[in-house]
């Protein structure tokens, strides 16, 4: 317990050593009037920009009052307040790389207290004669290739500090499109050049880029998309003509292009209306692939016409395309037994073959509905006399687009 | 020395503990609903011990919301060997504090070493502690209550005796308590420190007079004056030390007050509504004790005892929660709504053990066996002994491993590939959002630097968005329906605010909401976990907001927890120095009678003893015979039809295959095949809510069953009506199953070629920016119309837009109303009703819902102005079109038609969006209807949908004056890419609806694709 509480009081202690010392070490430097001559710098004159900061010596100083002194530079990325330093009986104020290496003007003064001792400026330039890249920008990155669009391509050469180049510097900015190689000379202005590159009327990939002496750019890339698509046609493509609802019909587009004969991108929409003449309405949808769109539909149960266009929403659209579909049976087998069974098939289709399972049967009976389903082309139902009152109905059958009313009576 | 005798009971009472505590919680304790929030909270300490501000959950918040003492310890253990290291070591050390606090507390109650001892080995096996630790893994409130009970006897020696070590010690033990749990002392000195007062001054007026029969109310008044001014100098401290130990969560709870909506929890749920509730919450905890009630009572209001009485029956009629309304009465509405009240229950249990186990002393080696055995004979006394030491056991086995058999978290997830995810090419710059992660997600929070919109410790929650909602976490909102989904869904919706980019998603139910907002998957962990993400958000800024404290205050805060501890070790250890070297001497601290006067009364509580005893057995009965009756559902049509669907949500088939009707000939093979050929938001992503089964003309052998059943699912909630049939076969009632669709695909093998899309991202392997070269340029989109429309008092935008560019884009809407003086009134995001990718060419309609909740003080404000920004990203997934609206009639009100699937991938969920258009085929209004089953490939899906008599809404304004695209106005677009904007595709083929307010309407399909190729 002892040992803990001395403990404490000797922590206790350092950090009261530690505050007082702190408090103590802010004295205040005494003012000294400083002769106006009495210190004089060797005025640094335009130079290139450099890694190695920039030592600036002083023709005439004393080394008593040198501690006095601060040297305020601002530079392209800020000012701040040097100290002048005696290294081996020579005194020096030493600008930083962090200031050296960018180019620009360079304000500087040298101040004791509130007294401006002297004032100047130098300019850095840049070193033009290690240049180390140009930087390229090029955008937007993809253009429609129409008379309207454009895309604009800017060269930036920097120096091995990544220092732009003064202007006038010469410029060579090339593009390639399908093997056509354009240079042109440009002048740097504040910095860079560039260069507005009007969209070609057929789709590809421009290709940038610029050099200047032996230093280049990367390469970069703009892609030429089609314009607005042109009116198409449509076409249908099936394996047969009847309605029985079980078969795909593919409804086609010619391959779409725009005014200049440019294939539309690969996954542009094409959506087909189709209305028939029983005022039903289908909608189905294809992306293109090398212009061509393909969408499919199923074929409708009974027998119809179709009215079908093309859209692309809002641009263009295809002339209308016709279809007629054929009925597959002209009339409805039907039987009742039992007094309560009511069978309706075999339902055959076009080749007297059976139609594909799952053909939807409507029978009306005293105003209420009942839908069955083919199976083997057959479909039957059986009345519960408990629901429905033993009586003689009219029954209305209705399948594949046809209808036909038989009379029962429910024992 | 005479204690060695006594001893051993505690020590093996200790060492059972360790064993069977120390063996089982590796299996337990990562499963428990609150260690793994402890742990996070643990890493906090550990990273940042003086800084209590984490940014890891709710976007921020202050860890001085909870005492730190427990975290810090686990923090400093962790450095030693992780996490969990930590965990376990301290969670075995709150077994060890509790066994020999329950030892301590007893010998104040009773003053019988044999009985503390007993109490001791009792409290190993109690089974509202293996719950607490094992179950909900309350470690803080552990060592919080365990502490305190070590307290108690200090703090009866200094109100007897007036040692002042008695009182330092007991001050210190109490400050360790405040430090590792705010809510254990401030009950506890209700609950456990009056009536231990009141036990003291009872003792006191005992000494002064010659029996129990002479303490009349003046000898305990005159007690009580001659002890208050320990009671008083005692209760100030400790006030004191209660405020001032955690004096910053103090400040930190009046600074920032909890507005959160009550959360639901099931403790303060009626036990007898919700027997789920009641057993965990009621029936686990007290288990075999609720037999000794009667002896307890009988013991409690005893005189010496009277005030514990009354503590313990508060405690119990507390722990009731809201099987009655007093405990809503006793604390109000906001306390019974902010406290779970399971702890009362424990605390109840607790205090009865000292009395179970002078029971158990009186049992095998006091007065009751030689009464019992004089009754009973000696073997049914043994008998009756092991009988009742089995089911303590079992009912302390069965609570451990009742995670095992009734999971309340999901798997234990491998975080280490979601942990290298975030750490990946600086995805902790943005938020996360974890979905269907349990407890777990507090684990996954602790190893990432990666911060969470979502978090568990509500009581912290900031975010206007979650305080106003009763929902529990983001990551399980499934369970609180649809106001649950819809906190999710304000997340998922603008997802920009919190810079959340990254949702990790272990439950495939929110995977259509996350693809109906606009999100896309990125990749399958290989832990099984789903990456989505959302294009376009900005990630966090290197400088968050945070609510700072004075330095006092995290000084505090740090130093203060672990000092009480070192302070105690200090006390405790310089007081055994001082005591070894005196001769101990064994002294009585209060007069303990069990002499004959004890026996008064024991008939009668025989008597009662063993009809209390025939009533427990009679409940037990009753609930396993309920039990039974619930697995034989085929008594009734109602309760098979219920089991039936039961067993369908729960995807048991095989439970569900077993209903149906045996002569169906369905057998399981073909039955599994069907269901695994459904699919949709009804099969596969939809939760049964509630079910309502009435049967119709019945009749001996069938009966129709008409099943209302509401279903959540991640997009709407869903009621389904099915009529079945059932029969009745042997007694039992099946159900006849219906017919499959036998409708048969056109084509066997199917071609089909088309267009993909991939986007490299980075295409040089850098953590630098993205390089200029390899950003792509953001799709141009147009808005061609935009509306803002009133409809009610609610205001909407509502518009479409279409990708004009020759790449596919995926769009964010955004939509924001202003006032006359253009000031923001509200600004949300298109949610669901909009198609978030589309491919060239392609357009959507959009709308934008604006809940703005006027107070009274602001005055009802129509909006005069609204602006509309897109912000367009390539997207490269997601872009499929699968369904073909087909054969559509309108018929009166009703819209019939099926959707066709001309495609080779199923669309799971298919998504209408209808569009509705005044008589000048002006866009007025757009809704999104889902489909509820899929549509396989080349298959059709028949659907009808209802043409609500919709209202028209008040067009307020229309035009595209504030509209932009990623910026840039909408009409520079619309000049520069499409100046020649033609009606084609747009008026056209508008479908006609008669005697509608409206006069068109127009399909727009979309599909979520759940598993694609």
């Amino acid at each position: 317990m002892r040992k803990l509480v001395s403990n404490i009081t000797f922590w206790a202690l350092i950090v009261m050593t530690a505050i007082i010392y702190s408090c103590s070490e802010k004295q205040k430097i005494e003012k000294t009037a400083i002769a106006a001559d009495a210190f004089k710098i060797v005025t640094p004159i335009d130079q290139v920009v450099t890694k190695n900061g920039i030592k600036i010596k002083f023709q005439s100083y004393n080394n008593d009052d040198f501690e006095l002194l601060e040297f305020v530079v601002s530079g392209t990325y800020g000012t701040t307040v040097l100290k002048p330093q005696l290294h081996q009986d020579q005194l020096a104020i030493h600008i930083p790389e962090v200031i050296s290496q960018h180019s620009g003007i360079i304000e500087w003064k040298l101040i004791a207290g509130e007294t401006t001792l002297e004032r100047g400026s130098f300019k850095l330039l840049p070193n033009i004669k290690q240049l180390k890249t140009v930087e390229n920008y090029v955008g937007p990155r993809s253009i429609i290739a129409n008379e309207r669009d454009y895309t604009m391509l800017v060269s930036i050469p920097v120096d091995s500090l990544d220092n732009m180049l003064p202007d006038q510097t010469v410029v060579q900015m090339s593009k390639q499109f399908k093997g056509d190689i354009t240079t042109t000379t440009k002048k740097i202005q504040s910095g860079f050049a560039w260069q507005r590159i009007p969209a070609p009327l057929t789709t590809g990939r421009l290709i940038t880029g610029s050099t200047l002496q032996q230093i280049s750019s990367k390469e970069l890339v703009v892609d030429i998309f089609p314009d607005i698509a042109v009116p198409f046609k449509i076409t249908k493509s099936s394996n047969h003509n009847y309605a029985d609802g079980n078969e795909i019909i593919i409804l086609q587009t010619d391959q779409i292009k725009d005014s200049h004969g440019n294939i539309m991108t690969d996954g542009t929409l094409v959506t087909f209306f189709i209305k028939d003449d029983h005022d039903n309405s289908w909608q189905t949808t294809a992306s293109t692939v090398n212009g061509y769109a393909f969408a499919k539909a199923l074929h409708p149960q009974a027998p119809s016409t179709w009215t079908v266009k093309g859209v692309i929403n809002g641009m263009v659209e295809s002339p209308e395309l016709n279809i007629t579909f054929k009925s597959i049976i002209d009339e409805i087998p039907f039987s009742f037994s039992e007094n309560k069974i009511v069978t309706i098939g075999p339902l055959t289709s076009y080749l007297g073959q059976l139609v594909p399972d799952g053909i939807p049967v409507q029978l009306k009976i005293d105003g209420s509905e009942i839908i069955l389903k083919t199976h083997n082309g057959i479909s039957t139902y059986t009345f519960d006399t408990k629901i429905i009152e033993p009586n003689t109905y009219d029954i209305q059958i209705k399948t594949l687009g046809i209808t036909t009313t038989k009379s029962i009576e429910l024992k | 020395m005479k204690t060695s005798k006594t001893n051993k009971y505690l020590i093996t009472a200790v060492l059972l503990g360790i064993i069977f505590h120390g063996t089982s919680m590796f299996f337990t304790v990562e499963r428990t609903y609150d260690a793994l929030i402890h742990l996070f909270f643990a890493n906090h300490y550990a990273t940042s011990w003086f800084e209590p501000w984490s940014y890891s959950w709710y976007t921020g918040f202050t860890v001085m919301g909870y005492p730190p003492l427990v975290h810090q310890t686990i923090g400093v253990l962790s450095l030693i060997g992780g996490l969990k290291f930590g965990m376990f070591t301290v969670a075995l050390l709150g077994v060890v504090l509790f066994i020999t606090g329950v030892y301590r507390f007893t010998k104040v109650l009773i003053p019988n070493e044999k009985v503390a001892g007993y109490a001791a080995i009792m409290a190993v096996f109690s089974s509202c502690f293996v719950e607490t630790l094992h179950i909900f893994g309350q470690l803080p409130s552990i060592i919080g209550i365990s502490i305190l009970m070590h307290a108690l006897p200090e703090i009866y020696k200094w109100l007897k005796t007036g040692k002042k070590i008695a009182l330092f010690k007991a001050l210190a033990l109490l400050a360790v308590t405040v430090t590792s749990h705010h809510v254990t002392p401030i009950f506890g000195m209700v609950f456990f420190i009056f009536p231990l007062i009141g036990t003291v001054i009872m003792d006191a007026a005992r000494e002064q007079v010659h029996s129990n029969k002479e303490i009349t109310f003046s000898a305990f008044a005159k007690a009580l004056w001659n002890k208050l001014r320990r009671i008083i100098t005692f209760g100030a401290c400790s006030l004191i030390l209660i405020i001032g130990c955690i004096l910053p969560y103090w400040i930190n709870t009046k600074n920032n007050p909890i507005t959160q909506v009550p959360i639901p929890h099931g403790s303060r749920d009626n036990f007898l509504e919700v027997t789920s509730s009641g057993l965990v919450f009621f029936v686990i905890p007290w288990g075999i004790l609720m037999v000794f009630l009667p002896y307890f009572l009988y013991r409690f209001y005893s005189k010496r005892l009277l005030f514990f009485g009354f503590s313990f029956s508060l405690l119990f009629i507390l722990g009731t929660g809201g099987t009655t309304p007093i405990p809503l009465k006793l604390l109000g509405e906001n306390a019974f709504n902010i406290l779970t009240l399971d702890r009362f229950t424990l605390w109840a249990s607790i205090m009865a053990l000292p009395l179970f186990g002078e029971f158990c002393y009186r049992f095998t080696d006091g007065d009751y066996k030689e009464i019992l055995q004089r009754k009973w004979g000696a073997i049914v006394h043994r008998a009756t002994g092991g009988f009742l030491a089995v089911a303590f056991i079992f009912m302390a086995v069965f609570t451990i491993t009742l995670g095992k058999f009734r999971p309340s978290q999901p798997d234990e997830i491998n975080m280490q590939p979601i942990v290298n995810f975030l750490n990946e090419d600086d995805h902790d710059k943005w938020r996360y959002l974890p979905l269907g992660f349990g407890d777990q997600m507090a684990w996954l929070s602790a190893q990432t630097n990666a911060t969470t919109v979502d978090g568990n410790y509500h009581s912290a929650r900031r975010l206007p968005e979650l305080t106003s909602r009763a929902v529990e976490r983001l990551e399980n909102s499934k369970y609180r329906g649809i106001e649950g989904l819809g906190s999710l869904q304000q997340f998922l919706t603008v997802p920009e605010k919190f810079h959340l980019k990254y949702v990790f998603s272990n439950d495939k139910f929110y995977d259509p909401l996350l693809y109906f907002t606009g999100w896309h998957r990125l990749s399958l962990l290989e832990n099984g976990i789903t990456v989505w993400e959302k294009a376009g958000i900005s990630p966090l800024p290197s400088i968050l907001p945070k609510d700072d404290v004075p330095l006092f205050q995290k000084l505090m805060w740090g130093i203060i927890p672990f000092s009480t501890v070192v302070i105690s070790i200090f006390l405790y250890l310089g007081s055994m120095l001082f005591y070894s070297y005196r001769k101990k001497e064994k002294k009585r601290l209060y007069i303990y009678e069990n002499g004959p006067e004890t026996q008064k009364g024991q008939g009668w509580l025989y008597g009662i003893s063993i009809f209390w005893l025939g009533v427990m057995i009679v409940l037990a009965s009753i609930m396993v015979y309920g039990i039974y009756v619930e697995k034989s559902v085929q008594l009734t049509p109602e309760s098979v039809v219920t089991a039936y669907y039961d067993a369908i949500d729960f995807k048991e088939f095989e439970r569900a295959h077993s209903y149906i009707y045996p002569a169906s000939e369905k057998d399981i093979s073909q039955f599994m095949l069907e269901v695994s050929v459904t699919d949709g938001l009804l099969s596969s992503y939809a939760k049964m809510d509630s079910i309502a089964v009435t049967v119709v003309d019945q009749n001996e052998s069938t009966v129709k069953a008409i099943a209302k059943i509401k279903w959540i699912t991640p997009l709407k909630e869903i009621q389904t009506t099915d009529t079945l049939s059932i029969t009745k076969n042997k007694g039992d009632w099946f159900i006849v199953p219906e017919e499959v669709d036998p409708d048969i695909p056109p084509d066997q093998l199917m071609f089909e070629s088309g267009t993909r899309f991939f986007n490299h991202g980075k295409r040089k392997i850098t953590s630098e920016q993205t390089f200029h070269e390899d950003v792509l340029k953001q799709p141009v989109v147009e808005v061609t119309t935009a509306k803002m429309i009133q409809r009610d008092s609610t205001f909407y935008i509502v518009g479409s837009i279409q990708n004009v560019d020759n790449i596919p884009a995926d769009i964010a809407v955004t939509g924001a109303l202003y006032d006359r003086d253009n000031k923001e009134i509200a600004r949300y995001n298109s949610q669901d009703i909009v198609k978030h990718k589309l491919l060239p060419k392609e357009t959507t309609p959009f709308l934008i819902q604006f809940d703005i909740t006027y107070d009274e003080e602001k005055l009802y404000q129509v909006p005069s102005n609204f602006e509309v920004q897109v912000k367009a990203n390539v997207a490269t997934t997601d872009l499929y079109q699968t369904v073909a609206p087909s054969q559509i009639d309108i018929n009166e009100s009703q819209l019939n038609g099926f959707l066709f699937n001309p495609s080779i991938e199923a669309a799971t969920i298919p998504q209408l969006l209808i569009s509705y258009y005044n008589e000048n085929k002006e866009l007025i209004w757009t809704e999104a209807v889902y489909i509820d089953e899929s549509v396989r490939p080349q298959r059709k899906r028949p659907f009808s949908i209802l043409l609500e008599d919709l209202e028209l809404p008040i067009v307020l304004a229309s035009h595209l004056d504030n509209v932009s695209i990623n910026g840039l106005p909408n009409q520079s677009i619309s000049d520069k890419v499409h100046p020649n904007r033609n009606k084609s595709g747009e008026k056209e083929f508008l479908l006609p609806v008669d005697n509608k307010p409206y006069s068109f309407i127009s399909i727009t399909t979309n599909a979520y694709i759940g598993n694609p190729r």
